[in-house]
């Protein structure tokens, strides 16, 4: 097939200057000494084609070099070596509303915003009354946007930006921002233009809207490809990759001050685990070395997204106090059908005094959790897979008790 | 064509944006000359009892029209080739967000200035036409290539100082020191006869020799010629500017094009 995206041996370094120099003078004196930086690739020798009107995902953890590569695609960085060859109108949404300015009218910044993606003052006429019946600004257009809230802002952007029609898209998650309306119906904009024909290069986190939006995926660690190939093939790698990752952290906790010594995720029957499928249970086992206790202890347990928000805070307070003296004690929180959307998580492990007030031992991240990435079959059936609800309705059920080694599910 | 939009469209929000929410807008940009106009003629013709050069032929003896057709050019150039400058640093969040050729910026830049500066001139020339000399008008037509030299000369500047301060931002600070300095080194409040009568040399140089290199005496003779002496500019004068806008683009234009891909791993 024809490509509309190539790229061969693409490699961009950054330079870490070990102390920043943007002045004249430190420049000049520099010159004497021998520089001093080290050089980071943020991609290294990355080759792959993208065939037109394939829907590509980009995956890979944080810092593998994701943002760069789609950087590097829309030409806002220029690869230090490796060419890039780019066959078509390429447009980049790498930020909604990119040159908004907030002392102008709505309707300006669409004609601001459009010119900078790449529309003529006529083309923009033509589409202006769909721009704004779709982000339903009718009543508010001719104000500043600095009196707009953030949900008005990115539908202007998002409907300014998707009347481009490009031949080629390329998408930084910019579709997982503001509330389920706009979600539903951007993803519904995503679909139209990719039934239209278009190329579109998405980078996401979001793995479920990996999975339903793409046919083909490149997954990127430290930088180079890891895997490319059927959007399943290389998700299931990336998956049994984050496996392999959060193995090799297992901790031996006893080892860093404290009274937690293991931590595992098991499935309900008692399997550790690292993955889980949207609501499916689990438990999360903990193993407490309770002689190095210095007081009475209760367990609680912090459940973060990759981007360190906290979705939920479990404590066993009420339920379960770990008295000093009793040998390991396994306990084990059962989180049952938990309302969380597809994503990377982490729960993080703490014991507290009884009255919660100090801090008697901590592990952050003990526990990595990956919601929804197994890439099995479509086992459940996702109405709108682009809407992810990552609220936290109540407190899942959380029964710390004391668990007899093995743990085993109730 | 898309582009030229792009860039008129940038210039006019930078122009709205500066002038929004004050209720004088546009006529700020009238009183800033307007005052320094007047300090100057003030300083000199009070104070100083300065000598009123004589526009030959027009006649004109006031001193703040004589000012006023070197200090309205002058600012243009400062406040321009300052704002290009910092052009890539002032919109880094566009810039890192959307490729956008980058010669963009400093030029969307400089014609916001340059409108102001087409205002401020227009002005001039009603004053000049209305209250003085109503054949100040046939002159017009000459003003264009001066304008069109000049706007060149300050991109090229602009084209060089631009990415040059998106890797070190001392750049802006120097040219803010350096535009004063050129100020004074610039025959805009005094004529250049005030040097060439008196004959000094450096160096065994005569100074009026050193003068001529400095290319905005040629834009400063161009504009004077024809709006005070109300004659057209002397061949000599359009070869000086054709010359300094020439130089000024060539530099400008291969500098940028050696510094552009390394503005945004710097900005």
């Amino acid at each position: 097939m024809e490509s509309a995206i190539r790229l061969s041996h693409v490699t961009k370094t950054f330079r870490l200057e070990h102390a920043q120099q943007t002045s004249l003078k430190e420049a000049i004196v520099k010159l004497k000494r021998r520089r001093s930086y080290e050089e980071f690739r943020a991609l290294d020798d990355v080759s792959f084609d993208v065939d037109r009107g394939s829907v590509l995902g980009l995956v890979g953890p944080n810092g593998s070099g994701k943002s760069t590569l789609l950087k590097c695609l829309s030409r806002i960085l220029t690869p230090s070596e490796g060419s890039i060859e780019v066959h078509g109108r390429l447009a980049a949404l790498l930020e909604l509303g990119t040159g908004f300015h907030p002392e102008l009218s709505g309707r300006d910044n669409i004609y601001m915003n459009g010119s900078i993606l790449g529309l003529s003052k006529r083309e923009i006429d033509r589409r202006y009354d769909d721009i704004v019946a779709w982000s339903e600004l009718e009543r508010f257009i001719d104000n500043p946007i600095k009196t707009y809230s953030s949900g008005m802002v990115v539908r202007l952007g998002f409907s300014v930006a998707t009347t481009l029609d490009p031949e080629i898209l390329l998408v930084d998650e910019v579709l997982s921002v503001g509330d389920m309306n706009f979600r539903r119906k951007s993803a519904d904009k995503m679909r139209s233009l990719i039934s239209s024909g278009a190329t579109i290069v998405i980078v996401a986190h979001d793995l479920s809207a990996v999975r339903s939006m793409c046919d083909t995926a490149v997954s990127l660690e430290h930088g180079r490809v890891r895997a490319i190939g059927d959007v399943e093939y290389v998700l299931d790698d990336y998956r049994t990759r984050m496996h392999e990752l959060s193995d090799s952290n297992e901790s031996d906790l006893s080892a860093s001050l404290g009274a937690v010594k293991s931590t595992k995720l098991l499935d309900l029957d008692g399997r550790p685990i690292v993955a889980a499928d949207v609501r499916q249970s689990f438990r999360l086992a903990v193993t407490v070395a309770t002689d190095k206790l210095s007081e009475p202890a209760v367990l609680a347990a912090t459940l973060r997204a990759t981007d360190t928000s906290v979705l939920a805070y479990v404590s066993s307070a009420e339920v379960l106090v770990l008295e000093p003296g009793n040998g390991d004690i396994d306990v084990t929180l059962a989180v049952d059908d938990p309302p969380i959307g597809d994503g990377l998580y982490t729960w993080t492990l703490a014991l507290r005094s009884v009255d919660g007030r100090r801090l008697l031992d901590r592990h952050d991240s003990a526990i990595d959790l990956a919601i929804g990435v197994q890439s099995t079959t479509a086992t459940q059936a996702r109405s709108v897979p682009m809407v992810i609800d990552t609220k936290w309705h109540h407190q899942p059920a959380a029964a710390p008790r004391r668990a007899v080694n093995p743990v085993s599910p109730r | 064509m898309r582009l030229r939009e792009l860039v008129m469209n940038l210039a006019l929000k930078q122009l709205r944006s500066s002038y929004k929410n004050s209720v004088l807008g546009f006529g700020w940009s009238m009183i800033s000359p307007v005052i320094t106009i007047g300090v100057y003629a003030a300083v000199f013709s009070l104070i100083l009892k300065g000598r009123a050069a004589v526009g030959d032929p027009s006649g004109l003896t006031s001193y703040g029209l004589f000012l006023a057709a070197g200090i309205i050019p002058w600012q243009f150039t400062q406040v321009a080739i300052t704002a290009e400058t910092s052009s890539y640093v002032s919109n880094q969040a566009l810039i890192r967000k959307v490729y956008l050729p980058r010669w963009v910026f400093p030029t969307s830049t400089l014609i916001a200035s340059f409108i102001e500066f087409l205002i401020e001139l227009a002005a001039l020339i009603v004053i000049l036409g209305v209250f003085w000399q109503a054949w100040a008008v046939l002159w017009i037509p000459l003003l264009i290539p001066v304008l069109a030299l000049h706007f060149l000369f300050v991109l090229g500047l602009g084209l060089a100082l631009a990415p040059l301060n998106a890797l070190y931002r001392d750049v802006e600070h120097v040219v803010t020191l350096f535009t004063r300095l050129w100020f004074w080194l610039t025959p805009i409040i005094y004529p250049l006869s005030l040097i060439a009568d008196e004959n000094r040399e450096i160096w065994g140089i005569p100074v009026e020799t050193i003068y001529k290199l400095n290319p905005m005496l040629w834009f400063i003779l161009g504009y004077r010629a024809l709006l005070f002496d109300l004659r057209a500019p002397a061949l000599t004068d359009f070869a000086g500017m054709a010359v300094s806008a020439a130089l000024a683009m060539l530099i400008g234009v291969i500098a940028h094009s050696r510094l552009q891909d390394s503005i945004v791993d710097r900005i």
